[in-house]
């Protein structure tokens, strides 16, 4: 698929920015946060509260460090989920929950089936499962739609698609790099999207709410 | 012996103010040159020679043909006959020599106005980044001057006019552009000048429509404005810069052809990418080629990919602000892929817009999904 090159349009770049900085912005408010590293927002019309020390967490993380690597044999997930792709981490994440998701301008997405996403989730976050955006699903395009893009003539304009912060079970797996791969195959910007590799195992270990 | 003739006939201009005497000297000379000469007509008849002189001056034959008529006089004959004739055809038609040697001073008058137009092309290639001498060229060549307003940097071709932005003083342009007019229609040489003017030529059209139909375009951004715009590259010049180098951009036309209100910026100027990208697109639209087609909407998707236009969401509407350089063409272009989609922007927007041509920069348009 042909995708404009991003790079020329200086206006991806300067939201790269701003969404750089909003990015720092929060890590900075998390950071003040980070010695009850908890995060209170709107989402869904409903509050969600993230709260650290989590009385259950235990019971998460046990749960999360069992599963079976995904790929191909005991893998472990690489840095960088793919090039123009942040990583980030917990503060970041709390941060984008406050600052992106709950102002409208940014989903966190759980890429796991909904088999994983059934074994508790990070409260705030979306499911959207990494096999619904590949290219072969006739549901992409509606779901690309979903995501903010704008479509004509099977290409898409993603200048309206929010930003993203990815996430699965954790270093073990490989699903949020699949999906971020799938976005990719449909031009959606790299800068729009951000990889949370810690994923569901560390985020359980770092004793922060799981919601299931 | 023909040379020498021919030089008695160059040597007879100058000769005009000279007494009869002194130019008999040359007719009996250019007579003895050719004494074996044998013509088949007399020259003992004034009546015919002058006829033949008559002819002789009104063609653009070689000019030794004035002399090769004397000689045609038979060797037979008395030498002063031939003189005589000659001698006295001069003298009868002196009032008429400028006439009779037209070509000359025609064939020196044109040597010397094409030194003088060379001149006078050169001085102001040299000089056309400097204002002052454009203005003052305007009488030469109207389409040097004009090529004053529109910003020729990013063509590296000098015979191009690359993008033409709206002229800074509008008035002065529609004046300019009024004069181009009378003068072309005036003074007419060729039965071009006489057509209506083209926004776009056929040859540049159809060199557009192979380049985008082979895919040999890509897709810029152009901030060159302050503002983020994407445009179509074919070559190495933008879409808007194949515009036909002797049209005007002014205030609502170009070259003097009104140009649709939703192609006009709130600026008051024309949005020639959008107008070239339309006039492109709608040819290869309306080719029975499928090819043809398909590229048509391959323009519009690589645009519509490329756009970098935002829109916020308020009370579920998608709410986009004008820019500057916008017009409600473009806009449509980068939200449906289309130029005249715009309606659907319009009709959304009923009560805050009655017209395309009367966005505003900063302007809220509701554009409905």
């Amino acid at each position: 698929m042909w995708c404009p090159k991003r790079g020329d349009m200086m206006i991806g770049r300067a939201w790269g920015i701003v969404a750089l900085l909003a990015m720092q912005a929060g890590a900075a408010a998390a950071q003040d946060h980070l010695t009850n590293a908890r995060a209170s927002f709107i989402f869904d019309g409903a509050r969600v509260e993230i709260a650290p020390n989590s009385p259950d967490a235990p019971v998460y993380a046990a749960r999360f460090a069992a599963l079976q690597p995904l790929c191909d044999p005991d893998c472990i997930a690489p840095e960088a989920a793919a090039v123009g792709v942040r990583t980030v981490i917990e503060p970041d994440v709390l941060g984008f929950l406050v600052n992106e998701v709950a102002q409208n301008q940014g989903l966190l997405v759980d890429a796991r089936m909904p088999g994983g996403r059934a074994l508790g989730f990070i409260p705030g976050s979306v499911s959207l499962p990494h096999e619904t955006v590949a290219s072969d699903n006739e549901f992409r395009d509606e779901i690309l739609k979903a995501l903010g893009a704008r479509a004509f003539e099977s290409v898409f304009n993603f200048a309206d698609a929010q930003r993203l912060v990815v996430f699965d079970n954790g270093p073990s797996q490989n699903e949020a790099s699949i999906l971020i791969a799938h976005l990719l195959d449909a031009c959606y910007p790299a800068e729009k999207i951000n990889y949370y590799r810690g994923g569901m195992q560390v985020w359980s270990v770092v004793g922060l709410t799981v919601q299931e | 012996m023909t040379r020498q003739k021919s030089k008695i006939s160059f040597t007879s201009p100058i000769e005009d103010a000279v007494p009869v005497q002194a130019r008999r000297v040359h007719v009996i000379r250019a007579d003895q040159d050719t004494p074996r000469q044998s013509g088949a007509e007399t020259a003992t008849h004034p009546g015919e020679k002058l006829d033949a002189f008559d002819d002789e001056s009104g063609s653009l034959h070689a000019p030794s043909s004035k002399p090769l008529k004397v000689a045609n006089a038979p060797p037979g004959d008395v030498p002063r006959a031939p003189g005589f004739a000659a001698m006295g055809l001069m003298a009868d038609r002196q009032p008429g020599f400028m006439a009779q040697n037209a070509r000359m001073l025609g064939f020196g008058g044109m040597v010397a106005l094409t030194f003088v137009l060379g001149v006078a092309s050169t001085v102001l290639w040299l000089q056309q980044d400097t204002p002052p001498q454009q203005a003052s060229a305007a009488g030469v060549d109207e389409r040097e001057t004009f090529s004053e307003a529109p910003t020729r940097a990013e063509i590296s071709d000098m015979t191009d006019v690359s993008e033409v932005e709206r002229p800074a003083d509008t008035m002065s342009a529609a004046i300019l552009a009024g004069l181009q007019r009378a003068t072309s229609q005036t003074g007419g040489q060729t039965a071009t000048d006489l057509t209506p003017p083209k926004i776009i030529e056929e040859e540049r059209l159809k060199s557009l429509r192979d380049a985008i139909v082979a895919g040999e375009f890509e897709i810029e951004a152009d901030s060159s404005d302050g503002v983020d715009r994407v445009r179509l590259r074919v070559g190495d010049a933008p879409l808007g810069a194949t515009i036909s180098p002797d049209l005007v951009v002014g205030a609502g036309t170009v070259g003097g052809l009104e140009v649709p209100a939703s192609m006009r910026t709130p600026e008051g100027g024309i949005d020639v990418e959008t107008m070239i990208f339309s006039l492109v697109q709608n040819s290869l639209s309306e080719d029975p080629d499928a090819g043809h087609r398909e590229a048509a909407i391959g323009m519009s998707r690589k645009i519509f990919a490329a756009s970098n236009a935002r829109t916020e969401a308020v009370d579920g509407r998608r709410i986009y602000t004008v820019r500057r350089g916008d017009s409600l063409a473009y806009i449509a272009l980068q939200f449906y892929g289309r130029p005249d989609a715009f309606d659907s922007i319009l009709e959304a927007n009923r009560d805050t817009l009655q017209s395309p041509d009367e966005i505003q920069i900063g302007q809220r348009l509701i554009i409905p999904s």
